[in-house]
């Protein structure tokens, strides 16, 4: 069964002087348990946008979203309850610079009363081994490199125990020589089979992970597939265009 | 430049006979006269502990109403639409701001509390002090909000965090920290500005100057000596500030 | 630097430009000087009927009188125009100070009430007149007026403390002495010491409430004191926004004060 199904998404912004911007323009797409989605498109396609419908950090104009079989569009729906188990990750990873490491990974937990303190210690502990920085459990978040932070970012994603990640373009804010590390720690992840989906520049890394490739260009999904043939067998002149582009070096 | 100004200013006392002994003596008797017969120094000291006492009371009610207005408006911003607090929110930052802390003092005292007579008139201008200064504070409050990266608030409601608990444990501690300098030299002013409370009858600092001043009827003395002493109040407090502002910024980059 | 300097010679001239002129000899020379008043007082009144339509112009009010005096004694003004008791202490504490010979009105002082209590006004009057047979008025006027009240301490003053009659607030504005002044953290004076006698036979404990002089008839109106008592003369004005007890005072004279050296008798 589909853990995320998406329906006709779509997202209209009212600029400042009233004029419309179209970014998405009737989305249709579902996820399955233990699938990875890679998000690829120009930019100013809207493929952050729908990554961000998905948890309702946008509203979506209309379309419905489905998770787990409820729709999370609906008024009724608790988004709070959605999104402890559909966690993010930013490209500029905002982290909590004024709470130590650990904090940043047990404040939701412990607040939304999912774990006691020491348990969400305990877990904090082991998902920073996992990313390879136990050591720094009670650093402040201004004292590690880019590449630290976005392990520590992705970690406290993980503390809620989540069904889904969601990644948003996360190495695009990094200095080269620390996407590899990052990478690293999403590709165990992926091996863990978790549920990902990934907006992303880094077209080898999403060859490499994904079972299956959406190429959005202007609001709608124009390209889908997997990386085999989203990659090596283009169909759509403007997915050969962007290949081009992007995979000239 | 400033010596030769210094100089200039200490030939013009010399020449109209401020060194002399005569006048030395006359300033000593008048300084007796003001300050140290019958305890009169005592009525400074009155004066500088209600001083001290509105400006602390003021300064709580300040934060709090202060935080909460802001909180108010920063919530309507941020999609937590509750208009009619809003719009009360704003009404009170404009009326408060928009007019004389000393008409809001005049109007609490006679107007509103006009029948409360068994009430310390303290109270009530703790009250004036504390409503007018937490109009500002909201506005210092509203600007530590704004300045605190919205990736911030998006961060946390994404892990599944109400608003209000975002609000609490991950926004506001932020601004907090940036504000900190601001809201001192707000409660500077605030020190500063309590000195008008003799409009209803509060013995504060001033007044205990202006109190002397009937006594002896010597005009610039007990003024000065108000002044030195706040002077001294606002030295010691813009130090702390300052001192306050380097531990913030401790362990950043 | 010279733009300075030239600044600080300006400023030298005009400190030395007021000195020149006429004495005064007459109060009518008043009527075309700079003057000054406490602000909400008598002495404004008179003032302004000297000036007539040049007062926006030459009358300057102050909320002190050690202000009005201040600004006196630098040549900022002329006169101030005020009670004589006062007057009469200023000129005895304050070097190069003298009182125009000629007093410009004579003046009636009572206590002033929120207009319509007249349940109150009688009840005072009643004890006033009382007061005024028996002696007792004097005996006080006595004590401030003939005598030295440097040793009249806030204490000696009965307050009726703890009265079952509740509290008798009366505003003041204790910068009048002899009629009342600030002591430490107590109140001495005519006035303090006939509202203390007063509020002893009303049963209530006397509750001084001290204010600018001009906040006085707000405060009595708007009910913050029960009655305004601080060397108030009475005027149409006035009478038209408060109600008054009888006369206190009688034959209280309004004077000029002014500098000794300004002064040609």
């Amino acid at each position: 069964m589909a853990v995320i199904e998406v329906k006709d998404l779509r997202k209209t912004f009212v600029r400042p002087d009233g004029t419309e911007l179209h970014v998405l323009n009737g989305i249709n797409t579902k996820i399955v348990k233990g699938e990875k989605i890679a998000v690829i498109g120009p930019s100013g396609s809207g493929k952050s946008t729908f990554l961000r419908c998905l948890n309702r950090m946008e509203e979506p104009t209309s379309g419905t979203i489905t998770f787990n079989g409820e729709d999370i569009t609906s008024p009724s729906c608790n988004i709070n309850l959605v999104r402890r188990k559909m966690c993010m990750v930013f490209q500029h990873f905002h982290l909590f610079p004024h709470l130590t490491v650990r904090k940043n990974l047990t404040l939701a937990p412990v607040d939304l009363k999912l774990m006691t303190q020491e348990e969400a210690d305990a877990k904090a502990h082991e998902l920073l081994s996992r990313v390879g920085l136990a050591d720094k459990i009670d650093e402040w978040p201004d004292r590690l490199s880019g590449g630290q932070k976005q392990r520590v970012a992705i970690a406290r994603a993980m503390a809620m125990n989540p069904e889904v990640l969601l990644f948003d373009e996360p190495t695009s804010a990094l200095d080269p020589e620390m996407i590899g590390e990052v990478l690293d720690v999403m590709q165990e992840l992926a091996d863990l089979g978790m549920t990902m989906y990934l907006v992303t520049h880094e077209m080898g890394f999403a060859y490499k992970i994904a079972n299956r490739v959406l190429f959005i260009d202007k609001g709608i999904i124009s390209e889908e597939g997997t990386p085999d043939e989203v990659f090596n067998h283009p169909k759509q002149p403007r997915t050969v265009e962007f290949l081009s582009k992007v995979l000239r070096r | 430049m400033l010596w030769i100004v210094g100089a200039f200013l200490l030939y013009l006392l010399w020449e109209s006979g401020f060194f002399t002994a005569e006048a030395w003596s006359d300033f000593n008797r008048r300084f007796y006269q003001n300050f140290v017969k019958d305890d009169r120094y005592m009525m400074l000291v009155d004066g500088l502990n209600s001083t001290l006492f509105m400006t602390a009371g003021a300064t709580v009610i300040g934060v709090v109403v202060g935080l909460i207005l802001s909180v108010i408006r920063v919530a309507y911003k941020g999609g937590v639409h509750i208009p009619i607090l809003n719009k009360f929110a704003e009404m009170y930052i404009t009326v408060l701001r928009g007019t004389p802390a000393m008409v809001q003092l005049l109007i609490w005292n006679f107007t509103i509390f006009a029948s409360a007579r068994d009430l310390n008139t303290q109270y009530i201008a703790i009250l004036a002090f504390g409503l007018n200064s937490g109009a500002y504070v909201a506005e210092i409050f509203r600007g530590g909000i704004e300045s605190i990266d919205p990736g911030q608030m998006e961060a946390a409601r994404s892990l599944g965090l109400t608003y209000g608990s975002s609000m609490r444990h991950v926004i506001l501690p932020q601004a907090l920290r940036n504000v900190v300098p601001m809201l001192f030299n707000e409660f500077i002013a605030l020190l500063k500005e309590t000195s008008i409370a003799g409009y209803i009858g509060i013995d504060d600092l001033t007044r205990a100057g202006q109190n002397i001043q009937a006594l002896t009827l010597e005009h610039s003395q007990p003024l000065v000596m108000v002044a030195i002493i706040y002077l001294i109040m606002v030295m010691v407090l813009s130090k702390l500030v300052k001192k306050l502002e380097q531990w913030l910024s401790r362990g950043r980059r | 630097m010279k733009k300075f300097f030239a600044l600080l010679l300006v400023l030298a001239l005009c400190s030395c430009a007021f000195a020149d002129g006429e004495k005064l000899k007459d109060t009518d020379q008043l009527k075309t000087e700079r003057l000054a008043a406490q602000r909400g007082t008598v002495g404004q009144l008179i003032a302004e009927d000297l000036l007539g339509d040049k007062k926006a112009e030459l009358l300057t009010t102050y909320e002190k009188y050690v202000d009005a005096v201040a600004a006196l004694r630098q040549g900022k003004i002329r006169a101030v125009i005020m009670d004589e008791m006062p007057a009469k202490r200023f000129v005895n504490e304050v070097d190069g100070l003298a009182i125009m010979e000629k007093p410009l009105t004579e003046e009636s002082y009572a206590i002033g009430f929120k207009k319509g209590n007249t349940e109150l006004v009688s009840q005072v009057n009643k004890i006033l007149s009382e007061m005024k047979a028996d002696g007792t008025l004097a005996a006080i006027m006595a004590k401030y007026i003939d005598g030295d009240y440097s040793s009249v301490k806030p204490a000696d003053i009965d307050f009726n403390k703890g009265a079952k009659g509740g509290k008798l607030y009366v505003g003041t504005e204790a910068g009048f002495a002899p009629y009342e002044l600030k002591i430490g953290n107590g109140f001495i004076g005519i006035d303090v010491e006939m509202c203390a006698h007063i509020a002893k036979k009303l049963g209530k404990e006397l509750a001084i409430i001290n204010m600018n002089f001009d906040s006085l008839p707000t405060a009595v109106s708007t009910g913050k004191v029960d009655m305004i008592c601080a060397g108030i003369t009475v005027t149409d004005e006035r009478k038209e926004n408060m109600d008054f007890s009888d006369n206190y005072v009688t034959g209280a004279k309004q004077v000029a004060l002014i500098r000794a050296d300004d002064y040609e008798k």
